[in-house]
């Protein structure tokens, strides 16, 4: 198969990972306005967890499953106790916040299992399928990315599209206010947002792990992508997230491909700073007239 | 003759609330007595403080001092969605409705105080959010029929007419069954005709709830409301039946200048 056929599929598979975490910060950008810059730290923390469990012996389908109720978990926490407390003040200070969450989960995170580089091992192998002669660029581990993204975005379909839960959160977000004149807890629609956002940041955490490594700042580089994939997308876009991190996906596999891979990082904020000239409110965005 | 608990059962009341905001008294000892099955205006120029007044009844702001009471509880403190789940809907001036979501979700909203499984339970699907779903759904297609809304459940609320959306407004405000609802302003935007079907929907309204009126337009004003509370920089100024008012010279005076014939 041709190189560009592979760089697309690679650019293509590693781009859901980026959507996932692209559409987690989506969700946290539609109900409070704030960017959550924790949400690369905490993938990574989730990822620990589920390794420190499979070094023990503990089944990796279990351990996964662990791991994203642990980044459910602490998802909730971050937003009950530490978000809450600056959410009616300037967004500039959640902003800050979660910064902060982000460096002391990366800090906790080399105390408590070193910060050293290590394996993540694979459930499935990363050598590309052979059809006939050829090997293609996708492994059966891009299959399986494939199919645990689709069934997580199908389940935040669901959630948001046809339950009452998903259409209090919509509320929620879209007029807090008048919400709450209607009875619904908004406070609580907070929480479970963040929740959501931390169970499926861990998802993200442990695709992205066995291609990039574990070591607690390895997902710094796709909060930027994943970042740069939600302006794409116009921050408040499901859909333009998820199209983001293709785009952002494929690009950065075609520039690594046929320019180096040092240029893959340069590339991103390239992508970024053409974006927010030529389309400030995003390709997605219902919101014309917002700007950045 | 009413006995007095039961006169406290089934009212509203307000007792010298004052509301400050930094040096501005937006309402200056307020008092107000609402009863169920009876239409009761609040009007006044603009600015008086009828809106910050509604404000602290659905519990949006609290007042600095005062008393409110409901069905003999001391509400004070409680936050707007406490107070939605006691039985107080409100609607708002303009619309709020949420324009991404259909008819019929904007009114199953409004049914978010009937839910008792909680966000978190309701996640893992639990069976019983399934069947109150099933049961808010129903009550929310009923409230919309009865509003003859039926043929706009699926739709958007912006690519309707404006007097549909304030129907579904409306809708919105009534599927919880409340005790009372508070209109702010519920005929701005109206044309004539659609304002004398508004006020034979709210006196049939008020025959099973108390409803509080914010409004402009006093023809409507005058022939739904059987008390009439009427504010100026944020004093009550007068407080009586439409004759009453319409008669009082100093409600009269504080509307000089405005363009309204009472």
């Amino acid at each position: 198969m041709s190189n560009l056929g592979n760089f697309v599929l690679i650019g293509l598979s590693n781009g859901l990972i980026y959507s996932v975490v692209a559409i987690c910060i989506v969700l946290i950008f539609r109900s409070t306005r704030v960017i959550n810059f924790s949400q690369a730290a905490l993938a990574m923390f989730s990822t620990y967890v589920a390794v420190s469990l499979i070094d023990r012996g503990v089944p990796y389908y279990l351990a996964f499953l662990i791991a994203v109720i642990f980044g459910f978990i602490a998802g909730a926490l971050i937003e009950r106790f530490l978000m809450r407390r600056v959410e009616s003040k300037s967004p500039l200070n959640a902003v800050i916040v979660a910064v902060g969450v982000l460096i002391t989960l990366e800090a906790m995170a080399g105390v408590i299992w070193g910060a050293t580089l290590r394996n993540f091992p694979s459930h499935f192998s990363l050598i590309g399928i052979k059809i006939g002669k050829s090997r293609l660029g996708i492994s059966p581990f891009d299959i399986f990315i494939l199919v645990v993204v689709l069934v997580l975005l199908g389940a935040l379909v669901f959630l948001f599209r046809y339950t009452k839960l998903g259409m209090m959160m919509r509320a929620s977000a879209f007029a807090p206010e008048v919400a709450r004149l209607l009875g619904v807890r908004v406070g609580r629609m907070l929480t479970l947002g963040w929740a959501l956002a931390g169970a499926g940041g861990a998802v993200a955490g442990m695709l992205a792990a066995p291609r990039v490594f574990l070591f607690p700042n390895n997902m710094d580089a796709v909060l930027v992508f994943a970042f740069t994939a939600a302006i794409i997308g116009g921050l408040d876009s499901p859909v333009g997230a998820l199209v983001g991190g293709l785009i952002m996906g494929v690009s950065l596999s075609l520039i690594g491909g046929y320019l180096g891979s040092d240029l893959e990082n340069p590339g991103a904020f390239l992508i970024l700073v053409v974006v927010l000239m030529a389309r400030p409110q995003g390709l997605f965005s219902s919101i014309s007239e917002r700007r950045v | 003759m009413m006995s007095n608990s039961i006169m406290e059962n089934s009212t509203l009341i307000a007792d010298e609330v004052t509301v400050r905001f930094g040096g501005l008294v937006a309402l200056d000892r307020v008092s107000l007595n609402a009863n169920l099955g009876e239409v009761h205006g609040v009007i006044g120029p603009n600015g008086a403080g009828k809106t910050t007044l509604f404000n602290v009844l659905c519990g949006f702001v609290k007042p600095s001092s005062g008393k409110l009471t409901y069905f003999g509880n001391e509400v004070k403190t409680l936050r707007p969605e406490q107070l939605s789940k006691m039985g107080v809907s409100r609607t708002l001036q303009g619309l709020g409705l949420f324009s991404r979501m259909t008819v019929l979700e904007n009114v199953m909203i409004g049914g978010t105080s009937l839910t008792k499984v909680g966000p978190f339970r309701s996640l893992l699907g639990a069976g019983a959010t399934v069947t109150e779903e099933a049961r808010i759904k129903d009550l929310a297609l009923s409230v919309i029929a009865d509003l003859g809304l039926s043929p706009f459940t699926k739709r958007l609320p912006p690519s309707l007419p404006y007097a549909i959306q304030k129907k579904v407004a409306l809708a919105r405000a009534l599927v919880l069954s409340p005790k009372f609802i508070l209109l702010d302003e519920p005929a701005s935007g109206l044309s004539n005709v659609e304002m004398d079907e508004l006020g034979d929907l709210i006196l049939g309204l008020s025959k099973n709830l108390g409803v509080l009126l914010v409004e402009h337009h006093m023809d409507l004003v005058m022939r739904v409301c059987s008390t009439i509370t009427v504010l100026d920089f944020g004093r009550v100024i007068a407080n009586g039946n439409p004759s009453e008012i319409r008669a009082n010279p100093i409600v009269t005076q504080a509307y000089l200048g405005e363009d309204v014939t009472i």
